[in-house]
């Protein structure tokens, strides 16, 4: 025998799926929703997204390289946040507004926080609402789907679209949240591929419906309309800012979906998912301390 | 009932199926006095002795002490200090073989309860799937039990060591099951089998058709579905309490090939000898079961196969998910080895840990449903009252948390050393 052998500890074996793996899962997710915004908001949104994406990965390169960390960017959980952060824009939206957005998220809210798995809140989401605050005007300039003339308000809150169009995405909206079809395929794939549970996105989905109808508002119009099933499906169930007991999961989407419909019905703004889920993110390691499963045979701690 | 977590493993149990051959007689065995779980026994032979089949090189006086036997004829070469894989200190044996020796044993006379225990005292026998507890000590509870369980549910990956006894010595096992209702008075048998085993569900049905009270429980292929306590919840829907023994859910847990060897060695008075083991691994032509007398070492067996067609980059004793690896071919095969598997680097598939990305894929694997994830963190950071709470010692390093985890963490590796953490911590306070 010429060779050292490993002595490691057991086991010797791994399933095989790793973080890329599963953020790569995402991406395929993602796909029926970038390609539905391309059909509805043309060539532009498809570069938005390219560009949005490649800058958030050079972003994490250049951090990493500049702070001679361990380099993160064959994760691509850069590559995801940036998709996510351009499908959450107008189609119209300067480039420049864009890449600030994802300079936020990768640096500020992500890698300053120590990187994957430390930042408290997710970089989409709270870029997200960077840029609506600080950019008020041209966060809210959508477009109509097929034109290239600026809608006066979303369906979320004139209420003016049949459900076949919110169904599909002939409405305006930021250029991945319209089409509701696509992001429910894209869901279906990650429950399939059992990359998320179905818990967040159903028990937020589910509130909002509630709340909406006990409020006397349309429940089905109140779930397809606005970023709700975008949010729901891709952002609420990130893990690392979502708890990770089924437990935690139940609370952390009803709560979300309380904020969201309550923000929706007497707020300012006309959509509340972002705000929902940055404040259910920043509640995460609160519902994290609930106890989870008593394991078995567990005597009662401190005996 | 609350559902056990539990873990698919693709089987890749191509080969293991053949009728297990004998490998050609070695030329010196290494043999650890040390087999078993308990006292450690005294060498009972000097260098230069020579020594026949089935004779006893050590032997102790401890009630949890067990004897070894020569497997074969052979000179005593040397007796020197040896480590066992688990890092527990012995001596070991070494003997030159000189003959296969002959089997000629008087079979044992057993009549009542004290012959039974000390003629499986007598014979060597400890727990052959792993755990080498002295198998006299297990067969006489101090606790009242009702049950015994038979322990055919092999949930590793590659090994059908146990899978060929059920085949080639269901003899042994049924006559086994009858001597151990008979002296320990279970009420109930349960002879627990992956349901996916087709040929041993057969072969089990006919055996035990005009037994009663002995009974087949179907099990689902999963990981750990084989470890203790799971196969106990899932047959029984007992809970072993934190701490305890099978026996205080009032349950005796044996391994198939363990009952196989007591109801052989009752009509052949053959002392335990030999091991079936699985041989395999990416790293071997053929995968397949052989006998090995104990104490051969790994280098024969992979001379036997005819060498090895890749370097391997790590050999174990026992499955990929809970066996231990060596550190070199000169390690011998023991009592409780079941299988030695030589895998080379791209086999054994291992990435460099990176940051836990928080999808709780681990608790989900958790079979005990504790949070391996926060287990981790709190070893880190050396956190007593953390581990202790969230029951550190319930873990049983079966190994699926790091098998899931997407980040590669170590985090049974962390969990073995933080309750050696513990214990030690305890020692040292009752120390003063
Ligand atoms: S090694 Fe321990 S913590 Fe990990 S899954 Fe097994 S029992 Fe649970
Ligand atoms: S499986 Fe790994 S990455 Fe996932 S929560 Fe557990 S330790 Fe973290």
């Amino acid at each position: 025998m010429a060779n050292k052998l490993i002595v490691e500890s057991s086991p010797h074996r791994h399933k095989g799926v790793f973080t890329n793996n599963i953020m790569l899962d995402v991406l395929i997710a993602l796909l029926p929703a970038v390609i539905a915004s391309a059909v509805l908001f043309g060539f532009r949104a498809l570069v938005l997204v390219f560009v949005s994406a490649a800058f958030s990965l050079l972003c994490e390169y250049l951090f990493n390289v500049i702070t001679k960390t361990r380099q993160t960017v064959g994760d691509l959980s850069a590559l995801v946040t940036g998709v996510l952060l351009a499908l959450n824009v107008p189609a119209g939206i300067p480039f420049y507004i864009l890449l600030i957005g994802d300079f936020f998220a990768i640096i500020i809210v992500k890698a300053l926080f120590g990187g994957i798995g430390k930042n408290f809140a997710n970089p989409a989401i709270t870029a997200r609402i960077v840029l609506m605050i600080a950019f008020p005007s041209a966060m809210a300039t959508f477009l109509e789907p097929f034109y290239d003339t600026v809608a006066s308000a979303t369906p979320l809150a004139d209420k003016s679209a049949s459900y076949m169009d919110l169904f599909l995405g002939n409405v305006s909206g930021s250029i991945g949240e319209v089409s509701a079809l696509a992001l429910i395929i894209g869901g279906i794939y990650l429950l399939c591929r059992k990359v998320i549970s179905p818990i967040i996105p159903l028990s937020f989905i589910g509130t909002v419906a509630l709340i909406s109808f006990i409020a006397g508002e349309d429940p089905l119009y109140a779930v397809l309309s606005g970023g709700l099933l975008l949010g729901a499906i891709f952002m609420a169930t990130d893990y690392v800012t979502s708890p990770v007991s089924d437990r935690g999961k139940w609370i952390f989407g009803i709560g979300c979906g309380i904020i969201t419909a309550l923000i929706r019905l007497y707020g300012s703004y006309p959509e509340g998912v972002s705000f929902s889920i940055l404040l259910m993110n920043i509640c995460t390691p609160l519902i994290e301390k609930i106890p989870g499963r008593k394991p078995f045979g567990a005597k009662e701690a401190g005996k | 009932m609350k559902k056990m977590n539990s873990i698919f493993i693709s089987p890749e149990k191509q080969g293991g199926h053949n009728i297990t051959e004998t490998i050609s007689l070695p030329s010196e065995l290494i043999i650890p006095v040390q087999q078993h779980i308990g006292a450690p026994p005294e060498v009972k032979v000097a260098v230069g002795s020579e020594v026949k089949k089935g004779d006893i090189l050590a032997d102790g006086d401890a009630p949890m002490c067990v004897p070894v036997h020569a497997p074969l004829n052979g000179t005593v070469k040397e007796i020197y200090d040896f480590v066992l894989s688990s890092g527990v200190r012995t001596r070991a044996i070494k003997l030159l073989v000189t003959g296969a020796g002959e089997d000629n044993f008087a079979a044992p006379k057993v009549e009542s309860k004290e012959d039974f225990i000390s003629f499986v005292r007598s014979i060597g026998a400890v727990g052959l799937g792993g755990a080498s507890f002295p198998t006299h000590i297990k067969l006489n509870p101090q606790k009242d039990v009702d049950t015994l369980i038979i322990n055919a549910a092999e949930c590793e990956p590659r090994i059908t060591a146990d899978q060929r006894e059920i085949v080639e010595n269901s003899e042994g096992i049924i006559n086994g099951i009858r001597l151990i209702k008979k002296y320990t008075g279970v009420e109930k048998v349960y002879i627990a089998l992956e349901n996916r085993e087709k040929e041993e569900i057969e072969l089990v049905k006919e055996l035990i058709r005009e037994e009663e009270g002995v009974f087949l429980s179907l099990l689902k292929p999963t990981y750990p579905q084989g470890a203790e306590k799971v196969l106990i919840y899932n047959v029984t829907g007992r809970i072993v309490p934190e701490g305890g023994l099978p026996m205080d859910a009032g349950v005796i847990v044996m391994n198939v090939s363990t009952v196989g060897l007591i109801g052989a060695s009752l009509i052949s008075g053959a002392p335990l000898m030999r091991k079936r083991i699985t041989v395999g691994g990416d790293c071997l032509k053929e995968h397949k079961n052989i006998f090995v007398p104990i104490g051969t070492k790994i280098k024969d067996i992979a001379e036997y196969f005819g060498g090895y067609i890749k370097e391997p980059a790590a050999i174990l004793l026992g499955g990929p998910m809970m066996g231990q690896a060596v550190y070199s071919d000169e390690f011998p095969i023991m009592k409780n080895t079941n299988a030695v598997l030589f895998l080379s680097e791209k086999a054994l598939g291992k990435r460099k840990e990176s940051e836990c990305i928080r999808c709780g894929r681990c608790i989900k694997a958790c079979p005990f449903d504790l949070n391996p994830v926060f287990l981790a963190d709190a070893y880190e950071n050396r956190d007593e009252e953390a581990l202790k709470k969230e029951h550190i010692m319930l873990c049983m390093e079966c190994g699926s948390c790091s098998y899931v985890c997407p980040a590669s963490r170590h985090l049974t590796q962390s969990h073995r050393l933080a309750k050696t953490f513990l214990k030690e911590r305890s020692a040292k306070k009752n120390g003063k």
